[in-house]
């Protein structure tokens, strides 16, 4: 399994919980819209967060990761760090085929980092440890 | 404010908040949660309450944020401490990956007011 292979699945199985959990129970307020019902800002909502730890009523547990919408943004963005990454080493593999600067050494600085989350499943391979 | 001061100040919240949940670990126990507090996700989360929804809000418990931080802190670094290695020696146009992958890691937080439409990919 390589690693790009890997991050692929986790992020499949992020995804498909987060959506499953959508689908379930739909979360009609967004971060934008959670700060504006409760007329917060987000610099109060972490103050406060910090000055009395997160058991209080106002503070969006979006900002802790949990929210579906939050998670499907995550997975979106790391997709499109992989694709350009990707593409990146294709675009380099074709310009300069014997040079250094091939898909590993890419991979270790940009994608390794990425399947540090999951260092905790069994397929994770000790060798993509940044 | 720079794409990196945005990501930085972004990742130090993500922190904050995590490091300020009373438990680190959530996991699920007998179809139920496990390690939460209850209260506070019923009062601002409903739905990441429900048991059928355990599986999914136990895999973003604050330790999975503060994992993810510290794997976006490393991409950071790396895209700001080598400029010039390996990716930037083949820039593609004027974006090069590295400067790429910081804007696809900015692409959740794109909604905060500091966030800057010039850094959507």
């Amino acid at each position: 399994m390589t690693l790009t292979e890997f991050l692929t699945a986790r992020l499949n199985e992020d995804e498909a919980a987060a959506r499953e959990t959508l689908t379930k129970r739909p979360d009609p307020v967004s971060r934008a819209e959670f700060l504006a019902e409760h007329e917060i800002s987000d610099a109060e909502v972490v103050r406060r967060a910090a000055a009395r730890r997160i058991a209080f009523h106002d503070t969006n547990t979006w900002l802790v990761g949990v929210s579906p919408h939050r998670v499907l943004a995550e997975v979106e963005a790391k997709r499109q760090l992989i694709n350009r990454v990707e593409q990146h080493a294709e675009f380099v593999d074709a310009v300069r085929e014997t040079d250094s600067l091939r898909y590993d050494r890419v991979a270790l600085h940009l994608l390794a980092p990425l399947a540090l989350p999951y260092a905790d499943h069994p397929d994770y391979d000790e060798a993509w440890r940044p | 404010m720079t794409l990196i001061e945005f990501l930085t100040a972004r990742l130090d919240e993500d922190e904050l908040v995590a490091r300020s949940c009373a438990t680190e670990r959530w996991t699920v126990k007998d179809g139920w949660h496990d390690g939460l507090d209850m209260e506070v996700l019923s009062s601002t989360y409903p739905a990441c309450i429900e048991p059928e929804e355990a599986t999914h809000t136990a895999r973003h418990d604050p330790a999975r944020v503060l994992a993810e931080v510290e794997a976006k802190r490393r991409i950071v670094d790396a895209a700001q401490r080598n400029p010039h290695a390996p990716w930037d020696a083949y820039a593609i146009g004027r974006d090069d990956l590295g400067r790429r992958a910081l804007r696809a890691l900015a692409l959740p937080y794109a909604d905060h007011p500091d966030f800057d439409e010039g850094w959507r990919p």
